[in-house]
């Protein structure tokens, strides 16, 4: 049985355009940020899909109590889910949110680490950007290099 | 007629496609004041980019109806090629950047 969740949850879980997503990012009510935590538990019958804009949207939302929620959830997401993840966690920004991206920054999809990347600068700090400075020499993929440069470039 | 109107506008909007926004979504019509555009990704529907154009030309929001192109979810949309209803056409119509060609 498919998990229920509130009205806006529900909408925002289904759609495929962003213009359905604005206001619950600016206006989420407490129990509209428990239903999307809720999506990250192991036992909650979502899909991958539901997970991932899950994820994404604790970022957007900046509920920093997510980020180590989020990086619980990591090993149960897919290529998406861990994309958002990357997203998310380089925007909620706590320590333990650096450490996961560093992680993601190894990741074996490249979208990924570019995502991984992004984080990296969002973060912005030393450290941070000493990981990404480490990806534009060392990343396997040119374009992955190409876009941890980009992030280089506007931070220096 | 419409759709000939609308393309020859096009020029003053700005379209991109994207690879992957982080979040699954397929496209966005967000844009700042002034400067209409729009973004599909590489998962959009066939009817993704004129969803997102309607959102600019004619400011159209969402419907709940899966027969409707401005359902939220255009792969949802259950008897293609989806309708526009005469209201949202005449928003298109009314829309300021569209004009006859």
């Amino acid at each position: 049985m498919m998990a229920v969740f509130s009205e806006r949850v529900q909408t925002v879980l289904e759609t495929d355009c962003a213009h359905t997503i604005e206001e619950i990012v600016e206006k989420p009510t407490d129990t509209e940020i428990a239903d999307l935590i809720g999506v990250l538990d192991a036992k909650a019958d979502v899909t991958p899909n539901q997970r991932q804009r899950a994820v994404f949207l604790l970022g957007r939302m900046g509920h920093k109590k997510a980020a180590p929620l989020i990086i619980t959830a990591l090993p149960r997401l897919d290529e998406g889910g861990r994309i958002a993840a990357a997203d998310a966690l380089g925007r909620l920004a706590t320590d333990d949110a650096e450490a996961a991206v560093v992680n993601l920054a190894h990741d074996v999809a490249p979208q990924v680490r570019k995502f991984a990347a992004r984080a990296l600068a969002r973060i912005g700090k030393p450290t941070a950007l000493g990981h990404l400075r480490g990806m534009v020499d060392g990343d396997a993929e040119p374009f992955v290099r190409a876009a941890a440069g980009k992030m280089l470039s506007r931070m220096e | 007629m419409v759709n000939s109107q609308i393309f020859a506008r096009m020029r003053v909007m700005q379209r991109s496609h994207i690879n992957s926004d982080g979040g699954g979504l397929r496209g966005c019509a967000a844009h700042p004041p002034g400067r209409r555009g729009f973004w599909v990704g590489s998962s959009a529907s066939a009817w993704t980019w004129v969803h997102e154009l309607t959102h600019i030309v004619g400011d159209n929001s969402h419907v709940s109806n899966t027969d409707n192109l401005m359902i939220n979810n255009t792969g949802t949309i259950t008897n293609a090629p989806p309708d526009l209803t005469n209201t949202q056409c005449a928003r298109i119509v009314g829309d300021p950047n569209v004009e006859s060609c």
